[in-house]
């Protein structure tokens, strides 16, 4: 409809942040910014501040009762976006601790009202008002001077087109209602501390006009200050007409192509699975290598290894480090033990739009399990599903390691009953045969197409190529790892008690 | 390589003074820098925190010059006339002294601060608040 007043949005200047928001911050609204104590929230402001000041657009930062600013300032320049050419000339620094002690809730207003008017900022941060409420709200007009200040703050702020952030210290169950009724937005910033691992996490609980990610967004600090993680909630939609059915991809061992019915379906998901030393990464790095000598670049996350480590012990290390050095394949190292999902997708994500990737390892889903903090292992097949249907989502083909220890009395072809979030599974495994350990693999499925439904069996030549045989045939029990010629399948028979 | 604060304080000092160097012309040069500084420093630091650093830098170097023993600053450190005692008690020592005890004391409170904050924002400060204290310097150089 024509005449509807446009929002324009302001960049947060967080990493994903903005996504989360829905677009950005509205201009002239008012957020609360609220969390305990070393939540961020003073962080945020100022990266708020920093990424939107400049001479035209100034930013006042007040500060009332909390942190002095002598240590805010001494600990924020720590930060990459504290810029200091910044400082008094577009960002102005103004205590109101003797306001507040003097005149309280009226006298601050006056001071923040004066230095508004003054200098016309585009953004105001108050921090932290929290304290001041508290004592306000003691007395027993405390109710309605507040709602009086809030009103008053918020219209003279707006008036004046300032976008502004009140942070303030609230537990995870409070609220003053005069408060969260009047602010446009409220962001919320946690500390969940799971056993020995704390994740920061972010939940916006409302942003006016906006269509925000509902849930909670993990968040780090690091040097550059806050990143925000958002939650993807669904995978995305793949183009319409899009036939991964059509257009296969080589794994890179002719052999298992052929098992899988032509190769792997563009954009499928693929699980390999197999007990240590099968040969999963072998594989893995088989596929990436392929890929990058057709013209695919690819990306390998790793956990458990840094990534020189990885490469040093890795059969196709040599490879992998010149196809790096070409720049058509990135190894990508994510910090292990107290990872999120989404910061893992969001650094695979970025690495893919990076290098332009078609293909992606996760190398493997053991390790990223044990990087992720306790609370998001819990979920983590509801993770892994976003994930690879996110990375699935960008066109990108996915295969995933997975360790499984050979249990020959059942089948599993993956912990957490992970199989079904995949397009294809392989699995690997060892076999005993003529009185020797042997390597057999095979295609479990691959959704919508043929595939192999032979065990066969397989060694790693030391170029690190997998070298497929025939199907291993006129044995049985091959499953259980310690399979017979198929002529003693009437021995059996005959031991078994017939009413077995 | 860390600024000479000391050199900083005597310059900021001089080009503020009017009147010679007796000890009442270094009494009106410290007023009229502890105003300007306070006027850039006090926003950015609070005037809590100006009073604390203040106070600080007098104490240090009363361990140097005595005379700043007991200064009866109480909180006036924090405001824009908190020189005017230091003035009345530099005015009272010799005229060598007062200018020396208030070099030392504006190089301690420039050192000071910048410990906390950083050398970059309070040369920055002072940039703001002399807008002739980089020109001077660069004539100094040349």
């Amino acid at each position: 409809m024509k005449g509807k007043v446009p929002i324009r949005v302001l960049p947060s200047g967080l990493p994903g942040l903005d996504d989360v928001l829905g677009g950005g911050i509205p201009e002239f609204s008012l957020t609360l910014v609220v969390g305990g104590p070393g939540c961020g929230k003073t962080t945020l402001g100022h990266q708020i501040m920093f990424a939107n000041a400049s001479p035209e657009r100034k930013a006042l930062f007040f500060s009332i009762i909390g942190e002095p600013p002598i240590k805010v300032l001494r600990y924020q320049q720590q930060f990459s976006f504290f810029d200091l050419n910044k400082v008094d000339e577009s960002i102005r620094f103004i205590h109101l601790g003797q306001e507040a002690e003097q005149g309280g809730l009226a006298k601050v207003l006056e001071r923040i009202i004066q230095e508004v008017d003054e200098s016309n900022p585009g953004i105001v941060v108050v921090d932290s008002f929290r304290s001041m409420l508290r004592r306000t709200l003691l007395s027993p007009s405390g109710e309605m001077d507040l709602q009086d200040f809030m009103q008053r703050l918020a219209l003279h702020l707006t008036s004046c087109e300032a976008t502004t952030f009140l942070l303030g210290e609230y537990a995870d169950d409070e609220y003053d209602s005069s408060v969260f009724t009047v602010a446009d937005g409220i962001v919320w910033l946690y500390q969940a501390v799971d056993r020995n691992s704390v994740v920061r996490k972010l939940r916006v609980q409302k942003m006016r006009g906006q269509a925000q990610i509902p849930g909670l967004h993990t968040m780090r600090i690091t040097g550059d200050g806050l990143s925000v993680f958002p939650r993807i909630l669904k995978p995305e939609e793949r183009a319409s007409g899009h036939r991964p059915l059509d257009e296969r991809v080589s794994t890179g061992v002719p052999e298992l192509d052929e098992m899988t019915g032509g190769g792997i379906p563009r954009g499928y998901a693929v699980l390999v699975a197999g007990p240590s030393g099968s040969g999963k990464t072998v594989l893995s790095n088989r596929f990436i290598t392929a890929g990058a000598e057709c013209g695919e670049p690819g990306v390998i996350a790793v956990f458990e290894k840094r990534p020189n480590d990885y490469l040093a012990t890795t059969v196709q290390g040599g490879a992998l480090d010149t196809l790096i050095a070409e720049k058509k394949v990135e190894i990508l190292y994510i910090r292990p033990l107290d990872l999120s999902i989404d910061e893992t997708l969001t650094a695979l994500r970025d690495a893919v739009l990076r290098t332009g990737a078609k293909r992606a390892v996760i190398d493997s889903l053991s390790g990223l399990e044990l990087a992720l903090a306790p609370t998001f292992r819990e979920d983590f097949r509801e993770s892994l599903y976003r994930m690879v249907g996110a990375l699935t989502g960008m066109g990108v083909t996915v295969m995933s390691t997975v360790e499984m220890p050979d249990r020959y009395a059942s089948l599993e072809f993956s912990p957490h009953g992970i199989a079904f979030l995949n397009d294809a599974v392989i699995i690997q495994r060892y076999i005993e045969l003529n009185g020797a350990f042997s390597r057999a693999i095979s295609v479990i499925k691959v959704r919508g197409s043929d595939h192999s439904k032979a065990l066969r069996e397989y060694t790693i030549d030391p170029g690190g190529q997998l070298l497929i045989g025939q199907a291993l045939q006129g044995y049985q029990g091959l499953l259980t790892g310690a399979p017979r010629p198929e002529e003693d399948h009437d021995a059996t028979e005959r031991v078994l008690p017939r009413n077995s | 390589m860390p600024a000479d604060y000391l050199q900083i304080a005597g310059r900021l000092l001089t080009q503020s003074a009017v009147g010679g160097r007796a000890a009442e012309a270094c009494a009106a040069a410290v007023g009229g820098v502890h105003r300007k500084l306070h006027y850039r420093l006090a926003p950015l630091i609070g005037v809590a925190g100006m009073s604390a650093l203040f106070a600080r830098s007098v104490k240090v170097t009363s361990h140097v010059f005595p005379a700043l023993v007991d200064f009866p600053m109480g909180t006036l450190g924090g405001r824009m006339n908190a020189a005017e005692p230091l003035g009345l008690r530099l005015a009272k020592m010799p005229d060598a002294e007062a200018w020396k005890a208030a070099t030392t004391l504006y190089a301690n409170l420039l050192g000071l601060t910048s410990s906390l904050i950083g050398e970059p924002l309070v040369l920055l400060v002072l940039k703001r608040a002399f807008p002739n204290f980089g020109v001077a310097a660069k004539q100094e150089s040349e």
